[in-house]
């Protein structure tokens, strides 16, 4: 009891808590812009992503093109914003197989145990021995690089460590929803398991949806500027890191205006999911 | 340092002691206007329910209230030394030398990656670096062997994992006393073990006191314990400190309902001590704001005997001494002590 | 401790096993005949009759994989058809270059990580901490290539310090060899940073909320004993496990940067074997990343073993 006691007054969690709610701040306003663009984007651009305009190549930028143009004369703010959908898509699709694999996953292994978990985990392990975006290379090396590819490449390359995560909560959230199952009767019994493990992993997802969101942004642009991802002239914002890598020592500024929407939006989840996760670890421990 | 007066006399001496911790949107205050004396050679026990504030009390002393809590007022005296005023680095040189813990729970306590031998030894090389390696060796056996450790020669070189929960004790007991502190602070030194191993060390405590004059400050759940080892008794509650006396007097007559309450809590002779006293009915209030009357009020049986009289939920009882019985010291903090005598058998259901 | 080695060794040959399965079936998952789809419909006949031969598709997989398996146990990895080489001797020729840059990122990882987990970890919910982990947040944002643009847009195109992109083996101008790491190295260093960075900042944390730390504290030892003898001696091992999971973003990272820098190591091999659907290629790759991650993952269990005396008795 007293060696607890001494380790609560020593390492408070309440100032690990108290952290600047600015963080939220910012990455809900970073997070809107990223919405924004791709909700109205390129309709408030109003320029076509696709239009050649050769005599016009990397011009800078201008009330007409508002972040120049690029190698092909293309308005590159129209490029960027358009290409955010296509990445937004791309990462929401990937982030659905990954959950749609891993939560089923999580729950059988979690639940039944026995020699379905062994396997199970001995294959998680098997590709958590596989650097992910070397999964997702994988996998674009069967399918060849599209965007249905780099969906199907990014959702298969987060499933291993994503089951993990939900089949060690459910066997935390297993043994104290049988406990409270065991003092009702017969089918309720089964609604008390079933919400005890819902309302149980619901912040765990929301948590790990987000985090996730994340890292397809970047493996997205990652596989698009090896030449894995989406292929240009399709707009994205990895296609457009990989037209902008072939001028990047002749215009490296193209290749940096294509980054920022990246680490904008990235910044946004991270801080974002921080935030979260501190109001999650608090809710824990109260 | 100031010259100390080195034979018997008051060891501790702590006025109005305050412990703050500030929480979002409110502040926890865990000691409030604590008061305690302990003579060289005394052991007193400190008793209470769970969050009490006796841990936090004990850090106090220590000077080992951390972020974000803070000692917010009150005064500390170690051999007339004023704590209060010292920086860190001065708390850091009394503390392992002339005041000194010892853990409740040592298998957690002690560095999991040091030899026993080398951390007995942290405590020697940090306060005495003037002593010789060798000299601090034999020193380290000696301590070691009076606390009872068998075979202290290989018990040196093995970790503390490798060591029994009892005998893990018995070399945090060897740290706190090595060095002859005035004060030894000893939180519940006994819970982790089982009930052979805490009388052999409820006996070490009493060798320490007896070989070396050592004041003790012992925070148990057991009032067994309180009985068989110490002088007095403290009861806190709520932050504060409800009643004091010797332990004879305290038992045989208390003065404040709480301590009855605690007293009517201890099994029957030979049987099993209770893990935690929490046979009183009710709560101890919400430490972030206590209640303005007696903050025993809401559970105290005494207060429903009377008949809810308003001073009990109005006015806060002060600390008061219990002219009517036993001997100066004996101090209570409650508005009708002496009603207590009358009603003794009828209070606890 | 024997004992312990021994069955951490034993936990991780099923794992290596495992991993040469899933590389083995690789190439046997893509969709039609492999050789069709690396060579085209009109393929050179003598280059499909050697890649046949090569993969063995015609006999039973059993058979197959015993065969491929004793070939990488003897170091034969197969042969590239793009370039008609051996792999091994391909991927021999690139582990120098490889080596040099992700040991010199490493260096820079360290230096920044370990210092900048510590100190946040130290005093957790201090402005230091809060500053600390909003950099690792944006540092989490910021693709390994974005960073790496803009180093050498600055530093090489801009001051023109250091040359912006190309490799010389140390043994032939070391100089220069160190002077062309640099960028490189620096870039992915940094790109592991956070992960690293965060990694030792909860590892930290973790350790002084143990109730050794108030009780050495008690015991008056100095806060630089404490910190040293305590906190960071006792987060070593986990500070161990955590720069074996850095690996894995150091492989992946490499990857990228190896490309952006025009870097001849192992990870431009990844990119152009898909590109060029070397399908032998990409098995190789794979058993090798994955064998090295585990490799090294077994050795910093060992190493947490030797740090830690009370893993040595399980
Ligand atoms: N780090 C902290 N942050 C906030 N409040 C704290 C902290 N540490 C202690 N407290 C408060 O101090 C009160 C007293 O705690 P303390 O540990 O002293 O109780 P205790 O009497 O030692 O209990 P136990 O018998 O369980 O050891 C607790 O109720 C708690 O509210
Ligand atoms: S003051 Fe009143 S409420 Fe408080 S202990 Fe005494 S009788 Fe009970
Ligand atoms: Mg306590």
């Amino acid at each position: 009891m007293t060696a607890k006691t001494m380790v609560v007054t020593t390492a408070p969690k309440a100032a690990v808590r108290r952290r600047m709610p600015l963080r939220t701040a910012i990455g809900s306003g970073l997070g809107l812009l990223v919405v924004l663009t791709v909700a109205i984007g390129p309709w408030v651009i109003g320029k076509d992503p696709y239009a050649i305009d050769i005599a016009n190549r990397f011009a800078g930028p201008s009330a007409e093109h508002w972040l120049g143009t690029d190698e092909l004369g293309r308005d590159v703010a129209s490029r960027i914003a358009s290409g955010a959908r296509a990445t937004a898509l791309i990462a929401l699709g990937a982030v659905g197989i990954a959950t749609a694999v891993a939560i089923p996953l999580g729950l059988l292994t979690g639940f039944l145990g026995g020699w379905v978990d062994l396997v199970v985990t001995r294959v998680v392990d098997l590709f958590l021995a596989i650097p992910s975006l070397l999964v997702a290379i994988g996998v674009v090396g069967v399918f060849g690089a599209s965007v249905t590819t780099t969906v199907l490449a990014l959702g298969l390359s987060y499933w291993p460590f994503y089951t993990r995560l939900i089949r060690s909560a459910v066997v935390g959230i297993r043994s104290r929803a049988y406990i409270d199952a065991a003092r009702v009767l017969g089918a309720s019994r089964w609604r008390v398991i079933r919400t005890e493990i819902l309302t149980g992993l619901a912040p765990l997802v929301l948590l790990q949806t987000t985090v996730l969101l994340g890292f397809a942004v970047l493996d997205e642009a990652a596989l698009g500027f090896l030449g894995l991802g989406v292929q240009p002239p399709q707009a994205s914002w990895g296609s457009r890191l990989a037209e902008s890598r072939e001028f990047i020592l002749a215009q490296p500024e193209l290749a940096l205006v294509a980054g920022v929407p990246i680490v904008v939006a990235v910044f946004a989840v991270n801080l974002l999911s921080d935030a979260l996760r501190d109001r999650l670890d608090a809710r824990r421990i109260s | 340092m100031t010259p100390l007066d080195e034979t018997g006399g008051t060891v501790l001496e702590v006025r109005d002691l305050a412990v703050e911790f500030p929480l979002t949107g409110s502040v926890v205050r865990a000691v409030d206007g604590v008061d305690l004396d302990v003579a060289a050679g005394e052991i007193v026990g400190v008793v209470g329910e769970s969050g009490s504030g006796k841990s936090v009390t004990m850090l106090a002393l220590l000077g080992l209230v951390h972020r974000p809590g803070r000692i917010v007022g009150g005064s500390v005296r170690l051999r007339g030394t004023e704590l209060a005023g010292l920086g860190p680095r001065e708390l850091a040189r009394l503390r392992g030398r002339r005041m000194a813990l010892i853990p409740s729970d040592a298998g957690a306590a002690l560095n999991p990656v040091t030899r026993i031998g080398a951390q007995v030894d942290e405590g020697l090389a940090r306060h005495l670096p003037e002593l010789p390696r060798a000299e601090r060796q034999g020193r380290i056996l000696d301590i070691l062997r009076r606390v009872g450790l068998p075979r202290p020669d290989t018990q040196v070189r093995r970790y503390p994992h490798e060591l029994s929960g009892g005998m893990q004790q018995r070399v945090a007991v060897a740290m706190g006393v090595q060095l002859g502190p005035d004060l030894l602070i000893a939180d519940e030194p006994t819970t982790a073990l089982d009930v052979t191993i805490q009388a052999q060390i409820l006996r070490l405590l009493l060798d320490v006191r007896e070989e070396s004059g050592t004041a003790i400050l012992f925070v148990t759940h057991d009032m067994t314990a309180v009985a068989e080892i110490c002088d007095r008794v403290l009861v806190m509650y709520a932050g504060q400190i409800v009643e004091s006396g010797s332990v004879a007097e305290v038992c045989a007559a208390p003065g404040h309902p709480y301590t009855k309450a605690l007293l009517d809590a201890i099994p029957p002779l030979g049987g099993e001590p209770p893990e935690e006293l929490t046979t009183i009915p009710g709560a101890p209030p919400d430490p972030r704001a206590w209640p303005v009357g007696c903050r025993f009020a809401e559970r105290c049986p005494l207060r429903r005997r009377l008949g809810d009289p308003a001073e009990c939920t109005s006015v806060a009882p002060a600390m008061a001494t219990l002219d009517s019985r036993g001997s100066a010291g004996r101090r209570s903090r409650c508005h009708f002590p002496d009603a207590l005598v009358e009603a003794v058998g009828g209070l606890v259901r | 401790m024997l004992r312990y080695a021994l069955s951490r060794v034993l936990l991780a040959l099923p794992l290596l096993f495992g991993l040469s399965v899933l590389s083995f079936i690789y190439v046997r998952l893509i969709p039609g005949d492999p050789i069709v789809a690396m060579l085209g419909v009109n393929g050179n006949p003598a280059l499909v009759a050697r890649l046949r031969e090569q993969f063995g598709l015609d006999r039973p997989l059993l058979s197959q994989y015993g065969e491929w398996i004793t070939g990488v146990a003897r170091g034969d990895l197969g042969v590239s058809f793009r370039s008609q080489m051996p792999i091994s001797t391909i991927i021999v020729d690139r582990i120098p270059a490889t080596l040099q840059l992700a040991g010199a990122a490493l260096l820079v990882s360290l230096l920044i990580a370990i210092p900048a987990g510590v100190a946040a970890g130290m005093r957790p919910g201090s402005r230091l901490d809060s500053l600390i982990t909003s950099a690792t947040l944006f540092g989490l944002a910021v693709p390994a290539f974005f960073l790496g643009t803009l180093l050498m847009l600055v530093f090489a195109v801009n001051l023109r310090l250091v040359p912006s992109q190309g490799y010389v083996p140390f043994a032939d101008d070391p100089m220069q060899s160190l002077r062309l790491t640099l960028l490189p190295a620096v870039t992915l260093g940094l790109a592991i940073s956070p992960y690293l960075a965060r990694l030792t900042r909860s590892a930290v944390v973790e350790t002084i909320q143990e109730s050794f730390v108030p009780f050495a504290q008690a015991k008056g030892l100095t806060p630089r004993k404490i910190s040293m003898g305590y906190v960071l001696r006792n987060a070593l091992p986990s500070l161990v496990a955590a720069l074996g999971v850095t690996v894995a973003s150091l492989i992946a990272g490499s990857i990228v940067v190896e490309a952006l820098f025009n870097w001849p190591g192992m990870g431009r091999l990844v990119a152009s074997a898909v590109v060029e659907r070397d399908y032998a290629m990409i098995e190789a790759l794979l058993l090798i990343y994955g064998g090295l991650f585990i490799t090294v993952n077994l050795v910093c269990e060992l190493v947490q073993s030797v740090l830690d005396p009370r893993v040595r008795l399980t």
